[in-house]
């Protein structure tokens, strides 16, 4: 599935859109009629002509309400979530939040030594690079994970949130492991062998020996001296 | 038939939902998830709700 | 009828409004609980709560985040906002477990009948005290002595060089500094006139040339060579140039290897001036301006300088140092014309009989191409232990020093500490005190007969180390620290339990002159005391008490602070109030401000210098820097028929120096392995040694025994031991020649012999 979505990313997200606008207006548009049934319509007798077949009245009616009231719905909100699953996935998507845009902008700065930066820099995460390392967030994530995406969202538009953000919980270590796990060069470490057992539960941080991740709480702190570079806006 | 509050209330849900899934982006993300979703989830039971009432007084449940 | 009808419409139009603004507020109302829901439900991570603090081991000086739950630590996180920039080692992530180590010392021990037993503070204090007065009675002030540690707090060093110089009366006062920085601190003060580095970190970000000179910085620094690392990736013509006989990790991730025989490579920094002056890539007007030369009696030129280089061009030294003629050059060129050098330097260089002259050379290289105090062009030298510059080079506490960069033969350095101390004048004794190995040398014939030894394990880190610990023995030796079952403490004739890290508060004064803040944030376990705490009560029994009026860390603090302002030494400006809003601050740093000083004697940056002048080595009175002459001398230990190899000693990046307290920790002690015998594999074959076999190293000092290792990173003649397991003392075998001037043991270079016991099972 997702190679997939990896091979035609943009026109998916349009598809997606154009069936979930479809979905919801088709729902809007049968709720809409429910609104204005007559108990006059529901009589003995009264039919409905659709395409060649006759319903009664009221059962046309179950019928509608059952596409609006149930069908319908299940299927706009699962489309709708393709959005906060598997949209969540792409960099632009992190970055509508303005507290986030330190993070993508630092993530495509050649000058940057931070690990997300490094990572973009050589060009191993050809898409998707918050994802990447962040995969707890997605559909395949674990749910301690999910539920702090929806804090984050809450705290977000309600305004409740710091400025710096600050990482909450413990950064799972496998979304570094998955890849850097049995290298060579990580098998060399024998630091990695002896501390294995902390960083299996992620109590001890990788990020200790290699270094952040992503723009300091203080260089993102409004009145730092990185503070207006790291929050600007790209062209276009 | 009266399914007035139940459409009412989808239609709000419908709309809120069409607008994130055209123009995603974290306002409509968080009215989606924290309000459109349980408003759906409260249709349906409204609905089903009325659907078994139905069908017990028919005798078939 | 219709009436009817209307109010059963009306009716159902209320239960229609009722629906549905039940159904929205329901919606609402799940929204506003699914949140609260989350916020509850979402784990909150390692710790409740987060504070700075310093990492406890090596000179680096890390600045870290020490989480808390519950009142205990759990979890250590390196601080992005610090010089490290998030950056720790293995060492100091495994911190979360070194304050709930087994084998803490928690009641003072008295040795009876040759077994220690537990006692009271008032019995072992009073006992303590009783001794001490007893020997300065009969003896006089200098029969007693005090050996500290780069490793306690500024304010502990400082009180206790202030007690047993302005107090007791003797100048008895040296740590383990001595073994370790002892030599760049009299480098630089020759040099600039005062002590401490010019350079910061922050250069290693502008360098595009390091020359690394007995340094293995990926073990021994670790966040600093990833911070070299850092610099490379982003500038990738930068060239690393490693000169040590081992092919280190550090040196098998540099361009240019300079696998040089032990002792010998102050004929290779020569030589480089050599090629300098020869090739005129010297700076004339930066000479001209900033620097005098010297042949360390009195004032030569330029040309004296260029023709006693003449007998070390790279031809004529080339077989001596173990090196090619083309690479010495090759490495001279780099070194003065890139556009900004910089020079990292550890014990390799420091631990040296030549180790002062060495310093000079290096620091003369830079002056001479102008490769000096612009961002990336310094000399620096990389201190080893955490708090070995502010804690006691900078508080003078060290047998020959006073406060500030002061001497203790110098009657104007003396007056001055006499007046800020409020003591009469003449308190201070004139005759400098013991340094390290003559501290020990006088406990061998009584005339030391008391010392107290702070936060440190001198029985297993002195060279040649089988001779002081019977002097050791001899003497009434009163040891503080943290942990039991030290070689040191297996002397001892008191132990006093003492507080670890976060279980004080105080200062650590790292490399780059960044003072840090460490506050207090557990309680010692059992009846543990701060270093600080056992020096007061001393004071006060010694009858000092009105000396040491400070007693808590601020208030020693804040009086220091005051001190330092009358020198160049200058941080007034760095207050407890500051150090805990910021990670550190770098002195000078006169007033609270300043926002501190990233270089030293550069105009702007550095507030002594005086306003206007670009650059202005304002130590020494002509406000020039010294550029010496400095003949090579043969180490005194060198390859003979009977001992054919050159033994070195270091460390490894999981073991902090003697193992006390790394040794403890299962994670380190495992990745490290116990210590070993790294020996060449030619060297090897010839002895007819294989891996793993049990084989004898001699010196004319001692002997050892352990396990071989063949290792084809060492150079071939050459042995390399590590110091961190009392179970392989390798001091035993180093020899304890030292630096005439700096008195710093030559730890790198001693002449032994190996043979093969028995074979590896």
């Amino acid at each position: 599935m997702n190679t997939l979505l990896s091979l035609v990313p943009e026109a998916f997200e349009t598809i997606v859109r154009i069936l979930g606008a479809l979905l919801c207006l088709g729902g809007i548009g049968i709720c809409l009629r429910l609104l204005f049934i007559r108990e006059t319509d529901m009589a003995e007798g009264r039919f409905v002509r659709r395409a060649h077949v006759n319903l009664p009245t009221v059962e046309y009616y179950k019928l509608m309400a059952f596409a609006g009231l149930l069908a319908l719905p299940v299927a706009a909100a699962l489309v709708a979530n393709y959005h906060v699953f598997e949209g969540v996935h792409e960099v632009s998507a992190c970055g509508q939040c303005h507290v986030m845009r330190p993070m993508m902008n630092d993530l495509r700065d050649p000058n940057s030594q931070t690990l997300a930066a490094r990572h973009f820099q050589n060009k191993l995460i050809p898409e998707q690079q918050c994802y990447n390392c962040h995969a707890d967030y997605g559909f395949r994530g674990s749910l301690e994970a999910k539920m702090d995406g929806y804090r984050h969202l809450a705290r977000y538009v309600t305004g409740t949130n710091t400025e710096p953000i600050r990482f909450r919980g413990i950064f799972d270590n496998h979304n570094c492991l998955r890849c850097h796990q049995g290298t060579a060069k990580f098998v060399r470490v024998a630091s990695h062998h002896t501390v294995a057992a902390h960083l299996e539960t992620s109590e001890m941080s990788c990020l200790n020996c290699h270094g952040k991740a992503h723009p300091s709480r203080g260089q993102r702190t409004p009145g730092s001296p990185d503070y207006e570079r790291l929050m600007a806006k790209e062209a276009g | 038939m009266n399914l007035r509050v139940e459409a009412g209330g989808a239609i709000l849900a419908f709309i809120i939902t069409g607008l994130f899934v055209v123009w995603p982006n974290p306002y409509f993300m968080a009215l989606f998830s924290f309000f459109a979703q349980p408003l759906f989830v409260i249709v349906i039971v409204l609905y089903l709700h009325r659907v078994f009432r139905e069908l017990r007084a028919k005798g078939i449940v | 009828m219709a009436r009817e009808v209307q109010s059963a419409n009306l009716n159902q139009t209320r239960r229609e409004f009722l629906g549905a603004s039940g159904a929205l507020g329901l919606a609402v109302a799940g929204a506003l609980s699914g949140w609260g829901a989350l916020e509850v439900l979402v784990p909150p991570g390692t710790a409740d709560a987060w504070h700075r603090s310093v990492c406890r081991y090596c000179g680096t000086g890390c600045t870290i985040r020490v989480g808390l739950r519950q009142g205990k630590i759990t979890d250590v996180r390196g601080d992005e906002d610090g010089h490290n920039q998030g950056v720790i080692c293995v060492k100091g992530s495994m911190l979360v477990a070194l304050p709930y180590l087994p084998g803490r010392l928690t009641k003072p021990r008295i040795r009876t009948n040759g077994h220690l037993r537990e006692a009271t503070w008032d019995e072992a204090m009073t006992l303590v005290a009783e001794q001490f007065r007893q020997a300065i009675q009969t003896h006089g002030a200098d029969s007693v002595a005090f050996y500290g540690s780069g490793q306690l707090f500024s304010e502990e060093s400082y009180t206790a060089n202030k007690l047993f110089k302005a107090g007791i009366g003797t100048n008895n006062v040296d740590g383990n500094p001595r073994l370790c920085m002892s030599s760049a601190a009299s480098g630089y003060t020759q040099t600039f006139g005062k002590d401490e580095p010019c350079g910061s970190y922050a250069d290693m970000d502008h360098a595009d040339c390091f020359f690394l000179m007995g340094s293995n910085l990926f073990e021994c620094h670790p966040p600093i060579f990833e911070r070299l690392q850092r610099r490379r990736r982003l500038h990738p013509t930068t060239q690393v140039i490693c000169v040590d006989p081992r092919r280190t990790p550090t040196a098998a991730r540099s361009d240019i290897h300079l696998q040089v025989v032990p002792g010998t490579d102050l004929l290779l920094l020569n030589a480089m001036a050599q090629v300098i002056c020869a090739d005129k890539l010297y700076d004339q007007d930066f000479i001209t301006e900033h620097v005098r030369f010297s042949d360390g009696d009195q004032t030569v030129t330029f040309e004296d300088f260029q023709t006693f280089l003449a007998d070390y061009t790279p031809e004529k030294v080339a077989t001596e140092v173990g090196v090619s003629a083309a690479d010495i050059r090759k490495v001279a060129y780099l070194f003065a014309r890139s556009p900004a050098t910089m020079s990292p330097w550890t014990m390799g260089v420091n631990q040296r009989t030549q180790g002062v002259f060495l310093n000079n050379m290096l620091s003369g290289l830079h002056l001479i191409t102008s490769q000096i105090c612009r961002p990336g062009a310094t000399p620096l030298s990389m201190t080893g232990q955490a708090n070995a510059c502010g804690g006691v080079r900078d508080t003078g506490a060290l047998a020959h020093a006073l406060p500030g960069g002061r001497l203790v033969t110098n009657e104007k350095d003396r007056r001055e500490m006499e007046e800020l101390w409020q003591v009469p004048p003449g308190r201070i004794s004139s005759q400098p005190g013991l340094d390290a190995l003559n501290l020990f040398r006088a406990m061998e014939d009584g005339r030391v007969q008391a010392a107290l030894v702070m936060c440190t394990n001198p029985a297993q880190t002195l060279p040649a180390v089988g001779r002081y610990r019977k002097a050791m023995e001899k003497c009434f030796l009163v040891v503080s620290d943290a942990f039991e079952d030290s070689e040191t403490e297996r002397l001892a004739k008191v132990l006093l339990p003492a507080a670890l890290w976060v279980e004080k508060e105080g200062v650590y004064g790292q490399t780059e002159r960044r003072y840090q803040l460490i506050q207090k944030l557990l309680t010692p376990p059992g009846e543990a005391r701060s270093d600080l705490q056992i020096l007061v009560d001393l004071a006060g029994r010694l009858g000092h008490g009105d000396l040491i009026k400070a007693r808590t860390p601020e208030v020693v603090w804040d009086e220091w602070r005051q001190v330092s302002a009358h020198s160049k030494y200058n941080f007034a400006g760095i207050t407890y109030t500051r150090l805990r809003q910021r990670p550190g601050l770098q002195w000078p740093c006169p007033t609270e401000d300043s926002p501190g000083t990233v270089r030293r004697y550069v105009g702007g940056d550095d507030p002594l210098v005086t306003p206007g002048k670009k650059v202005e080595f304002y130590g020494h009175p002509d406000h020039k820097a010294v550029v010496f002459l400095r003949p090579y001398v043969r180490a005194p230990e060198y390859s003979t028929a009977a001992f054919p190899y050159i033994l070195t000693t270091g460390r490894v990046l999981e073991q902090w120096h003697s193992g006390t307290m790394t040794g403890r920790i299962p994670e380190l002690a495992q990745a490290s392995g116990p210590a070993r015998l790294h020996l060449n594999d030619q060297d090897a074959y010839r002895e007819q040694i294989r891996h793993g076999d049990r084989v004898e190293v001699q010196s004319r000092f001692g002997k050892i025994t352990g396990q071989a290792v063949v290792d084809p990173a060492v150079r071939q003649g050459v042995l390399f031991v590590a110091f961190y397991d009392a179970k392989l003392l390798i001091n035993e075998v180093v020899a304890d020649h030292c630096d005439p001037v700096s008195r710093q043991p030559e730890y790198k270079v001693t002449a032994v012999a190996i043979r093969k016991l028995t074979s590896a099972a």
